[in-house]
């Protein structure tokens, strides 16, 4: 909340990157590395990914899983990644934190520039010291991300002893405090409790109080709620939502319910096979979209405020195979408007009316033939 | 309509009811110890009534753990009562010998919830399909044409028989297991969250489908769901269930316009609706806590703990003391709150209909698009959906 007095406060930043032979693992480079980071924050962008390509290399072949995607996350801000699965929108959660699963995954190209700092550069052991710290993460299944042999105490406690380098002690009270603050009543007694002993819901408000033990610019959000009842997903949607305006911390929230981003974001990255195909802010997202794609998934999906309705318009077909993907659109061989430039060339993301606003659709580029 | 009674059982209240449940209790026991005492009773369905009439499309929609699935399954003998009875047109299910009820199962039919474990990974798409045409002795002869006939039905590929389940998508899958369900010509079909695993486009062809084979054949569905958005498109009413509770019961404009039960209202308030400007402008209650165990439910109304009215009424004590009968609230419309005329005033949780065109496809594009394609050659709807086995 108060980045933006410091934005106006600081001078034009001159660099914006790390040097290639400074790390952040001496004490110059942590320096260095600070004031490019306040030279960011000027520059508003918590986060930017560039051409940004993981590919699986399997016994079938290459599997292009998230090809050249580019995107950034401005301070504080909540970015939506929607899509269906095998999109690319999970890959790119585990690009961000550099969690590809290696072999067979890859990233094979791009830069993740996180504050300043190239995390493709970094070693894997500085990548481990800056994991936890800048970025928190909560995952799909509470159940399978906490440790069912340690306390809960200490599952949040060891973040902030690892990365705040607090004392047992003092991580406790932190770990208590924030236990308290993702909701869970007698957090102290609650500290000695085993994963099993909680709920569904509340083992992802547990999940959130370590993302958030170390206090991270940046939460990395992959499907937080898809396992839980709509009512508990109410109650972490908000808690999330609540959180990061306390604390200013960005969010990259990743949903396939169009409803969640709708209701929880600021901007929104619409993801198909691997590739972003549109992006804008939330009410031209919703408003005036300008891809098939998300037509297609607007009109495909029931509304709770809409009367029985008659049949839904569907998208037909099944999204492509990613290996070896052809040089073409590819949403074309489902898509009700594709000509031939569709399928002898694929469209770039190009800029759109409206604020930040861009589609990959030659369709409804400026003088296309769908307006 | 005609009103309910809540306890005294007479058979066939409801004249067009082809499936009437009467004061259904499943309870599952705890069993610990090596003589396997009960140490306590899962109340999983505790003490509901209700009709399905003939035709019409039931959706029962609550959270994880309310008993809907359980109540599913009991309702075409899938699992027995506690107490309580289950008439399926007219007759006590409980009652019939195995004979009979073998060929009652030729009438009431299930899609499940996952397309994955609920087809043998062993058995072609041919023998899957076939099986229940074997079992009650259906087209013997010429089987394989029916199989195929099926297939086509359901938007596959009349040539797949011998391929695997594996060989296809999950949506593919799912319309496999409805061409089994639909394989003896059931007048009843018991959905089982039949499109929750599947992504969101494909969802919408398979609710399509469902929709479309109710009108071609007059099907009957209870259509399980925990979606409340899709409920309301495809039921003619809708069932709202909590910890072992009916809670309430209506038409889907009773209930997502003017819902009666202030846990329907906080349902309809939890569910995200894809519009940034709705979501804006809706007036929320979040629910604390969890929902309680159904070992030990609470006393009296069994949502009082997380009531949003129970506090806003000063904690009326029969609220925790007696448990609320389901009753006549309005025109066909019941729910069992002791304060269901205050609930029905607040404006909590209800989204607003706005009078609209659809989001998504511009109008004016989708019109031009249609005039064209109505142009062009009427293209045959139905058979022929991409049929792509790995």
């Amino acid at each position: 909340m108060t980045l933006s007095d410091d934005r106006s406060r600081l001078g034009s930043p001159a660099v914006t990157e790390l040097p290639e032979d400074v790390t952040i693992a001496t004490e110059e480079g942590r320096r260095l590395a600070e004031q490019l980071a306040d030279n960011r924050r000027h520059a508003r962008k918590l986060l930017e990914v560039r051409n940004l390509s993981t590919q699986f290399f399997t016994r079938d072949g290459v599997v292009h899983a998230v090809d050249d995607v580019s995107f950034e996350v401005d301070y504080g801000e909540t970015l939506g990644l929607v899509g269906e699965s095998g999109c690319g929108k999970s890959v790119t959660a585990l690009s961000l934190t550099r969690l590809v699963p290696n072999p067979p995954g890859k990233i094979v190209s791009g830069e993740i520039i996180l504050d300043g700092i190239n995390l493709l550069k970094l070693s894997s052991e500085e990548m481990r010291l800056l994991r936890g710290k800048k970025i928190g993460f909560i995952f799909q299944d509470p159940m399978t991300s906490l440790n069912p042999t340690l306390t809960i105490g200490y599952q949040i406690a060891e973040s902030a002893r690892m990365h705040l380098r607090l004392s047992r002690k003092d991580a406790d009270e932190r770990a208590v405090e924030l236990l308290s603050k993702v909701g869970i009543p007698r957090s102290r007694d609650r500290m000695r409790d085993y994963p099993h002993q909680f709920s569904g819901g509340m083992r992802q408000r547990v999940m959130i109080a370590i993302a958030l033990a170390c206090d991270p610019m940046l939460l990395l959000a992959d499907e937080p709620t898809t396992a839980l009842d709509v009512t508990i997903q109410a109650q972490i949607l908000e808690l999330i939502r609540s959180l990061s305006e306390e604390f200013g911390t960005a969010v990259i929230l990743i949903t396939h319910d169009l409803g969640i981003a709708a209701g929880m974001c600021q901007r929104v990255n619409v993801m198909y096979a691997g590739r972003i195909v549109e992006t804008g802010m939330v009410d031209d997202i919703f408003e005036t979209p300008q891809m098939p794609y998300a037509w297609g998934l607007l009109d495909s999906l029931p509304r709770l405020d809409e009367q029985k309705g008659a049949r839904l318009r569907t998208i037909e077909g099944l999204p492509p195979d990613l290996i070896d993907p052809a040089d073409e659109c590819r949403f074309s061989p489902r898509c009700t408007y594709a000509r031939d430039v569709c399928r002898q060339k694929e469209p770039q993301l190009t800029d759109r009316v409206g604020e930040r606003h861009a589609a990959r659709c030659w369709g409804t580029e400026p003088g296309g033939w769908i307006q | 309509m005609t009103s309910v009674a809540n306890t005294a059982a007479a058979p066939a209240r409801d004249p067009g009811a082809l499936v009437d449940v009467q004061n259904l209790k499943i309870h599952f026991p705890i069993l610990t110890g090596v003589f396997q005492t009960e140490a306590g009773r899962v109340r999983a369905v505790d003490d509901i009534s209700f009709e399905i009439r003939k035709g019409e499309t039931l959706g029962l929609v609550g959270e994880s753990g309310c008993g809907k699935t359980t109540t599913g399954r009991a309702l075409i003998r899938l699992r027995n009562p506690t107490a309580g009875k289950v008439f399926f047109d007219g007759r006590d299910l409980m009652s019939l010998s195995r004979g009979e009820l073998r060929r009652m199962r030729r009438r009431m039919q299930i899609i499940f919830q996952d397309p994955y474990g609920s087809l043998n990974p062993r058995m072609t798409v041919g023998s899957i399909v076939s099986e229940p045409l074997e079992t009650h002795h259906l087209s013997s002869g010429h089987r394989m044409d029916r199989v195929r006939e099926l297939l086509a039905l359901v938007g596959l590929n009349p040539n797949y028989t011998n391929r695997y389940p594996h060989e296809f998508s999950g949506g593919q899958r799912q319309r496999i297991g409805i061409a089994r369900a639909l394989a003896v010509e059931p007048e009843f079909i018991v959905c089982d969250e039949p499109i929750s695993a599947l992504d969101v486009s494909i969802q919408a062809q398979v609710l399509n489908l469902l929709v479309e084979l109710r009108e071609q054949f007059g099907l009957t569905y209870l259509f399980i769901a925990h979606d409340l958005s899709v409920v309301r498109h495809i039921s003619d009413r809708v069932g709202v269930m909590y910890l072992g509770k009916l809670v309430e019961l209506g038409p889907p404009t009773a209930i997502y316009e003017s819902p009666g039960h202030p846990y329907t209202r906080a349902l309809l308030s939890a569910v995200p609706i894809p519009d940034p400007k709705a979501e804006r402008k809706r007036r929320r209650v979040i629910l604390t806590g969890d929902v309680p165990s159904p070992v030990n439910p609470p006393s009296g109304c069994r949502f009082h703990t997380r009531c949003w009215l129970y506090e806003r009424l000063g904690r009326p004590e029969n609220c925790r003391t007696e448990d609320p009968p389901l009753r006549q609230i309005g025109d066909d419309h019941r729910a069992a709150c002791h304060y269901a005329e205050d609930a029905l005033k607040s404006d909590v949780g209800v989204a607003h209909l706005e009078d609209r065109v659809r989001r998504g496809t511009p109008a004016a594009v989708a019109a031009r698009h249609e005039a064209a394609a109505q142009a062009a050659v009427p293209h045959e709807q139905g058979a022929g959906v991409a049929g792509t086995g790995e």
